[in-house]
């Protein structure tokens, strides 16, 4: 009996496990990067932006065990390479986010003592742990960092987490396969912001501000203690404080401190601090004060631009349109505050300053949408990819092994169907470490709409007709089949399932009852001018041809 | 070690002059005819006063100034010298940081909001210069800051009055001992226990400006003391380099305070509300900078019952240097009117009532020397009335600081805010506010008491 056979049962399982995955994948694909048959790799027939603004027609790639052994036009490609197509595709460069902490969980905070004073809590409690490695808290599978791999991030900076305003450092991971090395640089920056424990010293960024002033002093004093203990007899051994030494390198000059800043008020603070104390300063999480780029550029401070966008005011529930002059003017001023927002990154790029991206407090889906309005308002498409690959390599010093296609480089790569920031573009594949993760381009949503085929297929039992009913609601494929009812005469109607329907393909299945037994059926095939062209396949008995024909006006 | 003392000592100067490299905006300008209210030289009739560059050049009858000085006819009208609060927490994006008994290491400077509306609305009443303070939530609180209306000015350092002498909140008697001994369980549980926290403050600072003095002589040998901000701002407040305005309102307090000044050699100190300072109105003459009072403002709390609206009268009459502020963002736009009901109460004159919001607190602020009165040489901030600003019917109209007009009731656009937020809403406007006073910042202390402690506002 058909059920009884394995593969019908494999089948049953497949069905049953296909909703787990968020996309719907072909046998082909491999979304997890670990069917590997061998690390070397050769990508043909794509065009390639090894940099912003380069143009490459007609090269392949090659890369083995991780790094880009070649790129042009004519090198003998190894015989185990095995070889991406990617005919009418694009290769970018991996993407490189930053501040984001996906996968980063806070460190352990311990109980507060009995005789706990909030007005002078110990370090740990009031947030500060900048000695925290943020990689000690990261979990390289955690679920989402493949979303985030998915839409093209290669290399994501985690910044640590923590109740406090120093909860430690920061580093460059790669997005490989997870269960290997994956740490790309640690103990980037020192990751600070104006967030405190909540009634414990210090709470607000006045606090914050001075204690800042306070640590880079210290740590100072420290380092001459330190000297002199070194360097002489009869001085009594230097304290050992984690917290000042993790402070060291920043008033050194040797490693920046990221400062999360919420509004240019923040930014002013910080620049006037380091003005004071004399450190190298990136600020995250920028969203608005384009009088303040001039100063930013001449203090030479890292600028790292949020993607996190406003939403547009006017289509919020909340907006109201009036007839009411002040009213008018008041909703005008809201909008040109937000377009301002949008204006931001293109300013920067006018400025020349090399700015990068934040996905912090960023919905996934939001990445793609938030660099199209961006461009869509001044900003080049050179200066949002550069934002997202060469210059957050050059801030963070690992422009000579990522952010662009080189020989020698990391590799890293998306695979895209259109260009990079094009609406229709898809990612066809993710590239990161040497790892291919293919995923299988997802249909473009389109509108709600009903569509009726007419088919026509012959079996062991002879011709039989029916048709096929497809209705699109809110992006939703539904479907319905009619068959000859081989149990008696006349029609029957069942649901389809695992139905998918795109330009050039179509496919689905249905169950059929036949002497009391399951018939499972597979239908696939390429569409082609309101023709459809393909074979029917009755699981574990035969397979047929199937054709079928878009009926223009149905009846009803 | 060398270089990091002297970068010690380089950057500490350096948080308080930093803004000094940017150099406010400055006009010239003559306002012809006006009636001036000099306060230090009377009223001076239908005459001319010249600013130029920013400062007030020449005051007299038909002034001949070079051509090109634009000029505004004041005939009828009322000149006076820019109102000065030596109170307020306007322009400030947080007030208190109320984690602790003594927070003398923080900087109101760092805080200042340059697009808070309420500096225009200052403006609009005639305000010129205002003191941005910390809140009252600790018995020693942060340091503040003097601020010139400077709206428009986006960045905060624009604002500040570079002239200005450092300034340090303390405060006394209810809120620091609710914030910390009821919040907090710990101390000032009492007025006991707030005298304690401001002589263990300054007995710290003395033994750290021992550790440091005695480092210095053997530096080179010796290892580093730690730095500690809250003690190096102390220590400038025992060296005088800092004058404590400090929040009181009982008389005891008011005296024990004087008495632990004294003690330790300070003399620098403005008491600010002082309720009952008419109690002790001899030794806040003889021993202290002065009293900052409201006009007839009380019995929003306990300690606030026992007052008087002839309070700025009997202080003045006693002569204790007396000015009336507003510790709030509503009450800043009408300081005239508030000098003109202590006038009304206790009967003070015309030049003693307009001392009360001008070069009184100009001299608490230790800023008499460039604004507080109309006089040759003295920074060009003005505020011109159509009538006698203490007449209840006045209205402000124009308002300049160094020349530069900020307010022009006539020709100002309606909407003066200079940032607004994409995701605001556009709402009804409400004629209160309600963020800019003493103990915002707080509230987070209280939760466990089920109730709002704080409908008082100072």
């Amino acid at each position: 009996m058909a059920h009884d056979k394995p593969s019908v049962l494999l089948f049953f399982i497949f069905l049953a496990t296909w909703g787990i995955h968020p996309r719907p994948t072909m046998a082909q694909s491999d979304p997890s990067g670990s069917k590997r048959v061998t690390d070397v790799f050769v990508i043909t027939g794509a065009t390639l932006i090894p940099s912003p603004g380069q143009l490459l027609e007609g090269h392949k790639i090659l890369f083995e065990k991780g790094i880009i052994m070649a790129i042009g036009k004519d090198f003998s490609v190894p015989a185990n390479a095995q070889e991406i197509k990617a005919d009418s595709l694009f290769v970018y460069p991996g993407l490189i986010e930053l501040a984001n902490k996906t996968g980063v969980s806070k460190p352990k905070i311990p109980e507060r003592p009995d005789d706990f004073d909030p007005s002078n809590p110990p370090a740990i409690f009031a947030g500060i742990h900048p000695y925290e490695n943020v990689l000690d808290h990261y979990d390289p599978e955690f679920s989402h960092n493949a979303e985030w791999r998915k839409i093209g991030i290669v290399i994501s900076h985690k910044i640590p987490m923590g109740e406090g305003f120093l909860p430690g450092q920061t580093a460059l991971v790669v997005y490989g396969n997870p269960k290997l090395p994956n740490r790309v640089k640690e103990g980037t920056s020192l990751y600070a912001r104006f967030h405190t424990v909540s009634g414990l010293y210090p709470t607000t960024p006045l606090g914050v501000m001075a204690k800042l002033r306070e640590l880079m002093q210290n740590a100072r004093l420290l380092e001459d203690h330190q000297r002199l203990f070194a360097s002489q007899q009869g001085v009594r051994i230097p304290e050992r404080n984690k917290v000042l030494e993790a402070f060291q390198p920043v008033v050194k000059g040797e490693k920046p401190l990221l400062f999360e800043v919420g509004s240019e008020l923040d930014i002013l603070k910080l620049l006037r601090l380091k003005e004071e104390l004399n450190f190298d300063l990136i600020l995250t999480g920028i969203d608005e004060g384009e009088a303040l780029i001039p100063v930013i550029k001449k203090a030479g401070v890292g600028a790292v631009l949020t993607l996190n966008l406003p939403e547009d005011p006017s289509a919020s529930e909340d907006w109201e349109e009036s007839e009411d002059q002040e009213i008018k003017k008041r909703n005008e001023r809201i909008l040109e505050a937000y377009r301002d927002r949008l204006r931001l990154a293109g300013k920067y790029e006018e400025a020349g300053i090399p700015f990068a991206f934040s996905t912090k407090h960023l919905r996934k889906d939001s990445f793609y949408k938030s660099l199209r309005l961006l461009i869509e308002n001044g900003l080049s498409q050179e200066g949002a990819l550069s934002a997202l690959t060469i210059h957050p390599a050059k801030m963070y010093g690992i422009d000579e092994i990522a952010g662009d296609l080189a020989t020698g480089k990391m590799a890293n790569m998306i695979i895209t169907t259109d260009t990079l920031f094009s609406e229709d573009m898809q990612i066809k594949y993710v590239i990161a470490d040497g790892y291919v993760f293919e995923y299988e381009p997802k249909e473009k949503e389109t509108a709600d709409s009903e569509e009726t085929w007419k088919y026509e297929t012959s079996t062991r039992a002879g011709k039989s007709t029916g048709e096929i009913f497809i209705k699109r609601e809110q992006g939703k494929l539904k479907g319905k089949i009619s068959y000859d009812d081989p149990e008696g005469s006349g029609k029957k109607k069942t649901d389809l399932k695992d139905l998918k329907v795109s330009s050039g393909h179509m496919s689905f299945d249905f169950e059929v009852v036949a002497g009391g037994n399951n018939l499972e059926i597979r239908v696939e095939g390429t569409i082609s001018g309101g023709k459809f062209d393909g074979n029917m396949n009755i699981l574990g008995f035969s397979t047929v041809p199937f054709k079928a024909t878009k009926i223009e006006n149905p009846k009803k | 070690m060398k270089s990091a003392l002297i970068y010690i000592a380089f950057s500490l100067s350096a948080i308080f002059l930093m803004a000094a490299s940017e150099r406010p905006p400055k006009g010239s300008i003559v306002i012809r005819n006006g009636n001036l209210l000099t306060i230090t030289n009377g009223l001076l009739e239908a005459t001319d006063l010249w600013i130029e560059d920013g400062v007030i050049k020449k005051i007299g009858k038909e002034l001949k100034v070079p051509s090109g000085i634009s000029s505004i006819d004041a005939t009828g009208k009322y000149v006076m010298p820019g109102i000065i609060d030596a109170h307020s927490h306007i322009a400030l994006e947080t007030v208190n940081e109320a984690s602790s008994p003594i927070t003398s290491e923080v900087w109101m400077g760092d805080v200042v909001d340059p697009f808070d509306i309420s500096i225009y609305r200052a403006l609009a009443g005639g305000v010129t210069v205002s003191h941005a303070m910390h809140g009252s939530a600790n018995a020693i609180g942060g340091q503040n800051i003097t601020l010139k209306h400077r709206y428009g000015n986006k960045e905060p350092s624009g604002l500040f009055m570079n002239e200005a002498p450092r300034t340090i909140k303390f405060a006394l008697g209810e809120n620091p001992t609710r914030v910390h001994g009821r919040g907090k369980n710990i101390q000032p549980k009492s007025r006991m226990g707030v005298e304690a926290v401001i002589r263990n403050g300054f007995e710290e600072a003395k033994q750290y400006t021992k550790r440091w003095e005695e480092y210095e002589k053997n530096k080179g040998k010796e290892v580093p003391p730690s730095y500690n901000l809250r003690l190096e701002t102390l220590r400038d407040v025992l060296d005088g380099k800092i004058i404590i305005h400090c929040h009181s309102y009982r008389a005891d307090e008011i005296y024990m305070l004087i008495q632990v000044c004294k003690e330790y050699g300070i003399d620098k100190i403005v008491f600010s509300h002082v309720n009952e300072g008419f109690k002790v109105a001899p030794e806040l003459a003889k021993y202290s900078m002065g009293a900052s009072v409201f006009s007839d403002w009380w019995a929003y709390k306990f300690e606030v019952y026992y007052s008087t609206a002839y309070n700025a009268a009997i202080l003045t009459r006693n002569g204790v240097l007396t000015s009336v502020n507003s510790d709030s963002g509503e009450v800043i736009r009408h300081l005239y009117h508030e000098a003109g009901k202590s006038q009304k109460y206790g009967d003070l004159s015309d030049e003693e009532a307009l001392s009360l919001i001008t070069i009184n607190p100009a001299i608490q602020l230790g800023i008499d020397q460039w604004v507080g009165s109309l006089e040759e040489g003295k920074h060009g901030d003005i505020a011109i009335f159509d009538r006698h600003p203490l007449s209840i019917y006045a209205i402000p109209e124009m308002t300049f600081i160094e020349g530069v007009k900020y307010f022009d009731r006539h020709e100002d656009e309606t909407d003066q805010r200079l940032k607004v937020d994409p995701r605001e809403k556009v709402e009804a406007v409400y004629l209160y506010q309600e963020t800019h006073n003493c103990m915002r910042d707080v509230d987070f202390f209280f939760t466990n008491f089920g109730r709002n402690l704080f409908e008082h506002k100072h």
